[in-house]
């Protein structure tokens, strides 16, 4: 009895959703996280790094990574022990500079052999800005209709208000404890 | 479905017990298991079919253990055709047993809990159900699949919400005494199974029991009688008989099971009375580890029982938000993320009877048991019980727990202990106020390793810590841990990288990341883990040597981890390990190399020579490691660092004072010699910066060549002989030559008296110090090999060769031989005199050796030992001639070179795998070496070895090769290799060659020509090789399988197959006749039968009369199976070509003796028959055998 088959037996058990927050910088993955623990999200710099919170929701655990956009943290895409879950790509709908970046990052990443089998969930943040484009126009930037390899959905939302938050990770969890988990 | 990205499978290997490429996705084989369901009644009756579905079945299901919900879409479906086969009463019983069987396999992978969910459980279920169960036989072992799932039914099936007393007909007048209540009925086969089977029925029955006792209505009238029988049960069986204890197990298990899920007011009446009873039997002291921890379990059960359900109110809380709450707040006012209630108003309300502490010192006496299943119940008791407590008295527990950490307490204590306290930490009571006591249990435990005997134990408490240090990255708030921020994380680290586990590595590794994730303030966190992560951490050499010194150049960790190594590692019991520790410790003096030289090695040097073995062993090599790791340093410019530090004339001391202490003699003294080698290996690699001393050097030297007279004596002599021989060369660099800082003067006559004593060991009868010497003369410097090159070379040539018939199986020490004459070449290089080095007068001799040593062919009981010396041999063929190449073309002339070529070409085509590779490569780098001259037809070869890439596989070198066939002049080298292997027994390399051979002649058919050159070597190759089984036996199976392609039919056909002036084929006969016809091998005369029989094929009268008179003769040839088979070949050629019959009317008489007599007969009755045919054939009677014989 390991440490190992200890947290594998926990993670069934007090059912952990490992759910991963990607997206370029400044694409307000901090902000949708702090939402979600409910901290103050006025006060919210650059993340160097990442952080790890866990919610619960509807009886799941949620630990949320959230991982800075550096590169040299591809290790933790997938954990020691278990592999990612779900996947929330995070896309500022009002930087249309950097879309054409956003696309590749993301193709980049759906190809991660490390990342097989999560659920996609994108994030068409910033919708309370002004100019944003639409969950519609960023589906077709991003190609969705294209990925055979994932499960996946898009919304528009807004980590300020707050809006779809909640729809998102519903949607989120109904799609990986249908693949994970056992609905009692 | 979804599938699953396997393209970038860049770490796949690394990935040791997570599957992703294996992951299923969906339950691909559906379809095949309702049609293995719907066959059920096809199979059962024959076994072999019954037992290959049983498999398939299982195979298929088995799939799905990690991901068994994968199976709940078509859980429902299948579960309908099997319960077909079970309800109806006119289904043969062996069907209901198979279909149980699956039923059976089903539930193994999904797990009965959800399994059950499936069964129908309507009323009309129970009484045929009930009654099915009964109809069994509750011992039967192969139908036990049918007793388990039937209890597991009836479990769901008994919470039907009825009455049951509504199932009893109503009996008028007498027949009620004859007639038992269902309830009754239920009991009673529960309590049957519970104590009667020990397998999976066991487990059913208990948990029938439990839910049919816990219905409101059976629970009234039966509960306390069945506490009463359980009781009686328990107390009254013998613990020690096999029998006892399935009785006392089984009763464990269903009161355990009962209290469970019985509501508390129903069963906390009895649990004073089931705790004494339990308390007053000796079961915790029984040797049965499944007694001990049911008794733990149901102990925990009272307790939780006892207790009132609630949330321990004071406990730490934190991360335990909602999801619901933090989103539809609007407002973004942080939280409140840290509770914890004052104590003082609710722990009136708690009550806590007085059992409870009879509970707690249950579970916690369990923590200390001495087996791991027991532990681990007793930590989850804890914690859930101490969840239920009041603050004082949780605090009480964790006190509790707190003082299995002491040295007097067993490894085991401290795992449970470990176990226990993760548990506490994880459900939030382990307040942060008691961080200061835990954290240092929790970083003596991250490293704790005892050392029992010749092994250690701790590597189950270690790994339970790292589950401790896990916890804490999710229980605490960063702030509440940031003063034990550093020590948890150097210990962690620590154990990262250097557990000689791999299982703790990674558990510490991943309790690392949790808290770099979790907590945020570990220094350096993300950095280290980027190159420590739970993939990296798998590889021990990896760790101690690359990811150890890469976090020691962070100073957070530095002397954490120099300390750990040289306190807790030098004296660690894995030889292996206390290496690896004083290899790391190179590195990381690098990091704080003041601190190593005036701290760390005062502290090791005393203990060099201290009581302990172990010790002095570990603290040697890293003595020696730290000392040349200072060396460089010094030499990089700190002045001083090492040429000032007392310490050093310590280290001299060292050998002198183990030998004088007799430390290398008896037990151990193998272990002081490698460790003193290594240290003088280390010492005499830094004589830039220190001197030694004469004395001092020649107690050394005296040490090394006494060890490397008597390496037959030495168990682990390799290891001895390689570290004393690497000593031996780094003394002879600096006392052999005149170093700059060395004081010593060079004796010539010491030198020459060295190299002579050398040599003269090359003569040994060990072959272990042969090849110790070979290597010491390989390492002399040059300018001592300059002064009597000849000499060496001379001995080493005779070393390499078989002299003397005791040396036959010396194979390793000939290959050193041929290895060290290839390195002295290289060291002396080319030089106009002879004794100096290689020149025109003495590169035939070097040259000639090697090719000696490629003809070495030796086998034993090993096999082809001989394959090493050749394997050197051609190596040094590459080494020597690109060396002479470079310096001095003119010494290769194109005769020298075409016998180097065809050497290499000839080893590239025979059967011992890394010789052909090793001379392929070989091959590559010498016709791509454009200093090499003369290569004969040089650009050919490159044409057919057109890539540089040394990686062949078989069949691509062979068909490579074979096209070297139509070179004149490598193709008779080129024959005699591909003869080798094409009749070699190993199967894929036999078809791999002759695949390539027989494509080849296939594209020559047409060319008489080339067939005819082909042949003609072919010929040459038998003639040499005449008599030598190595090659005549392959060759001749070569033969067989070449006279039966269609290739050399143009052959057959006469004309074209004028060699000199005899036919080819009557040359090979001649060859095969006087191969064979005194053989005492029945295998080898088989094949010459063959070859025989092949030779048919040529229209050649003369030839016929020949061959068939030499078949007559195997025909009454003394070994029956020869017989036999010249009867089978000899039909089948009849078959083809019946015009080689003198008398063509016999042909059926001939076809019949040949296939219808028996040729297993004695000879005198088959020579009768066999003169028969000699008529028939028209050939002489044998006379002349019979003749010698009787003369």
């Amino acid at each position: 009895m390991g440490l190992l088959t200890i947290l594998k037996k926990m993670k069934q058990k007090e059912k952990e959703v490992r759910i991963l927050m990607l997206g370029l910088d400044n694409a307000g993955k901090t902000t949708i996280l702090k939402k979600f623990i409910g901290e103050d999200i006025n006060t919210i710099s650059p993340t160097l790094g990442f952080n790890i919170e866990t919610v619960e929701h509807r009886g799941f655990k949620l630990n949320i990574w959230d991982v800075g956009g550096q590169k040299s943290l591809r290790s933790y895409w997938r954990n020691y022990f278990e592999s990612t879950d779900g996947l929330i790509w995070v896309v500022d709908s009002a930087d249309k500079r950097r879309l054409s970046d956003c696309v590749k990052e993301l193709h980049h990443l759906l190809v991660e052999e490390r990342l097989a089998g999560a659920t996609l969930l994108v994030f068409a943040n910033k919708q309370d800005l002004p100019g944003s484009l639409s969950s519609e126009e960023i589906k077709e930037i991003l190609d969705l209709e294209g990925i055979k390899t994932h499960h996946w959905s898009i919304l528009p939302c807004s980590a300020v208000t707050g809006k779809n938050l909640l729809e998102g990770i519903d949607w989120l969890i109904d799609d990986i404890s249908s693949r994970i988990f056992t609905l009692d | 479905a979804l599938p699953v990205n396997m393209d970038d499978s860049e770490d796949v290997t690394l990935e040791h017990g997570i599957q992703v490429g294996t992951a299923l996705d969906h339950f691909v084989e559906v379809d095949e298991v309702k049609q293995l369901i719907k066959n059920i009644p096809l199979i059962v009756n024959d076994q072999a079919k019954h037992e290959m579905s049983d498999e398939k079945f299982t195979e298929i299901v088995d799939k799905y253990l990690e991901q068994p919900h994968l199976l709940d879409p078509h859980l429902l479906g299948l579960l309908e055709q099997l319960i077909a086969f079970i309800q109806p009463l006119d289904v043969p019983l062996n069907q209901k047993h198979c279909a149980f069987k699956y039923l059976y396999l089903l539930t193994k992978v999904r797990g009965h809990k959800i399994m059950v969910r499936y069964f129908p459980h309507e009323v009309q279920h129970l009484e045929p159900i009930l009654k099915l169960l009964y109809e069994q036989k509750y011992n039967d072992l192969n139908t036990w699949e049918t007793r388990y799932m039937l209890l597991l039914w009836l479990s769901m099936i008994c919470l039907i919400p009825f009455d049951m007393v509504r199932f009893d007909l109503p009996h008028t007048g007498d027949a009620s005494h004859s007639q038992t209540s269902v309830t009754q009925r239920i009991m009673d086969i529960g309590k049957l199974y519970l104590i009667t089977s020990s397998d999976n029925c066991q487990e059913a029955a208990a948990l029938l029991l439990s839910k049919f006792l816990t219905r409101p209505d059976v629970m009234k009238t039966h509960l306390k009688p069945f506490f009463e029988w359980c009781i009686d049960k328990i107390t009254n069986s013998d613990a020690q008989a096999m029998h006892g204890v399935t009785q006392i197990k089984g009763c464990l298990f269903a009161l355990a099971l009962v209290f469970k899920q019985g509501k508390r007011d129903d069963v906390l009446p009895f649990c004073t009375e089931v705790l004494d009873e339990i308390q007053r039997t000796e079961i915790l002291s029984v040797k049965n580890t499944v007694l001990r921890k049911l008794v733990i379990k149901l102990t925990q059960r009272l307790g939780m029982t006892l207790l009132k359900p609630r949330l321990a109110s004071w406990r730490y809380q934190r991360g335990n938000r909602s999801l619901d709450e933090t989103l539809k707040k609007n407002d973004s006012t942080p939280s409140e993320t840290v509770t914890i209630c004052d104590a003082s108003d609710e722990d009136d309300e708690y009550d806590v009877p007085e059992e409870v502490e009879t509970v707690i010192e249950v579970v916690l006496n369990g923590l200390k048991d001495k087996d791991t299943v027991v532990r681990w119940s007793s930590a989850k008791g804890v914690g859930r019980i101490t969840g239920r407590l009041p603050k004082e008295l949780a605090d009480e527990v964790v006190q509790s727990v707190l003082e299995n950490f002491t040295i007097s307490n067993s490894d085991g204590a401290w795992h449970g202990g470990c176990l226990a306290l993760a548990e506490l930490g994880r459900r939030g009571l382990l307040l942060p106020t008691r961080l200061k006591d835990v954290v240092p249990i929790l970083l003596r435990s991250l490293t704790y390793d005892e050392r029992r005997g010749a092994s250690s134990v701790g590597a189950h408490v270690r790994d339970a810590a790292c589950y401790l240090a896990w916890s804490f990255a999710r229980a605490y708030e960063p702030q509440e841990l940031s003063a034990h921020v550093n020590d948890i994380a150097q210990t962690l680290l620590v154990t990262t990288v250097f557990d000689r586990e791999v299982n703790c590595r990674r558990a510490a590794s991943a309790a690392f990341q949790e808290n770099v994730g979790r907590q945020g303030y570990f220094p350096h966190g993300i950095k280290i883990l980027t190159m420590a992560d739970y993939f990296a951490v798998s590889n021990r050499n990896n760790t101690y040597l690359k990811i150890g010194p890469f976090i020691g150049q962070y100073k957070t960790y530095t002397k954490a981890l120099i300390e750990h190594l040289t306190k807790q590692k030098r004296d660690h019991w894995d030889s292996n390990i206390r290496w690896l520790a004083a290899q790391s410790m190179h590195k990381l003096t690098k990091s704080k190399p003041d601190y190593v030289a005036a701290t760390v090695l005062p502290e090791l040097v005393p203990l060099c020579t201290g009581m302990d073995l172990i010790t002095r062993h570990g603290s040697i090599l890293i003595v020696a490691e730290v000392i040349h790791s200072l060396h460089e340093i010094e030499e990089a410019g700190s002045t001083g660092l090492l040429s000032r530090n007392p310490m050093v004339k310590k280290c001299f001391r060292i050998v002198q004072s183990l030998s004088e202490a007799k430390l290398f003699r008896g037990f151990g003294g193998e272990l002081m010699r490698v460790a003193a080698c290594h240290l003088i290996a280390r010492l005499s690699q830094c004589t830039a910066t220190v001197t030694i001393p004469r004395l001092t050097n020649d107690g050394w030297l005296e040490l090394i060549h006494e060890t490397l007279s008597n390496l037959h004596t030495y168990t682990n002599t390799e290891e001895i002989c390689t570290t004393a021989i690497s000593a031996l060369s780094a003394i002879n660099q600096i006392t052999l030559i005149p170093a700059p800082f060395a004081n010593l003067s060079t004796n010539n006559e010491s030198m020459e008296g060295a190299v002579d004593q050398y040599l003269s060991h090359l003569r040994s009868t060990s072959e272990r110090q042969r090849c110790g010497y070979a290597q010491a003369i390989a390492s002399l410097p040059k300018p001592v090999l300059q002064t009597c090159f000849m000499k060496v070379c001379h001995n080493l040539i005779r070393a390499s060769q078989i002299t003397d018939k005791f040396e036959t199986s010396f194979a390793e020490s000939r290959k050193e031989a041929v290895n060290a004459l290839s390195r002295v070449c290289q060291s002396v290089g080319i030089n106009n005199i002879m004794d100096a080095g290689i020149c025109k007068d003495n590169i035939n001799t070097i040259y000639d050796a090697i090719f000696f040593a490629l003809e070495d062919y030796t086998r034993d009981h090993r096999g082809d030992i001989g394959s090493v010396v050749r394997l050197a041999g051609v190596k040094a063929l590459q080494v020597i001639t690109q060396l002479i190449a470079k310096e001095d073309k003119d010494l290769l002339c194109s005769k020298l070179m075409l016998k180097i070529m065809c050497c290499i070409l000839q080893q590239a085509c025979e059967k011992i795998h890394k010789v052909r590779d090793i001379a392929a490569a070989t091959l590559l780098s010498v016709i791509y070496d454009d200093n090499i001259p003369n290569i004969p037809v040089r650009e050919q070869l490159r044409k057919v070895f057109d890539t540089r890439n040394p990686t062949f596989t078989m069949i691509d070198l062979f068909c490579r090769l074979i096209k070297l066939l139509k070179l004149p002049e490598y193709a008779y080298h080129i024959t005699l290799g591909f003869v080798i292997s094409v009749g070699d027994l190993t199967q894929s390399l036999a078809e791999a060659s002759g695949s390539a051979l027989f494509a080849y002649i296939e594209t020559i058919s047409k060319n008489p020509e080339e067939l005819l050159n082909f042949c003609s070597n072919l010929l040459k190759v038998f003639e040499n090789y005449s008599k030598q089984d190595r090659v005549s036996v392959p060759l001749l199976k070569t033969l067989h399988q070449l006279l039966v392609q269609d290739g050399l039919e143009i052959l057959f056909k006469g004309e074209h197959c004028k060699l000199d002036d005899e036919g080819i084929q009557r040359k090979l006969f001649s060859l095969v006749k006087s191969e064979i016809t005194k053989s005492k091998d029945p295998q080898k005369i088989m094949l010459g039968v063959q070859v025989y029989c092949g030779l048919l094929q040529f229209s050649d009268p003369v030839l016929h009369k020949s061959v068939l008179s030499q078949l007559m003769i195997m025909l009454c040839q003394k070994f029956p199976i020869v017989r036999r088979t010249t009867a089978t070949q000899l039909y089948e050629v009849i078959l083809t070509f019946d015009d080689i019959l003198d008398q063509p009317e016999h042909l059926d008489d001939v076809m019949e003796s040949l296939s219808e007599v028996e040729w297993d007969q004695t000879v005198e009755e088959l020579r009768p028959i066999r003169n028969k045919l000699c008529a028939y054939f028209g050939v002489k009677v044998p006379q002349m055998i019979k003749k010698t014989k009787t003369s």
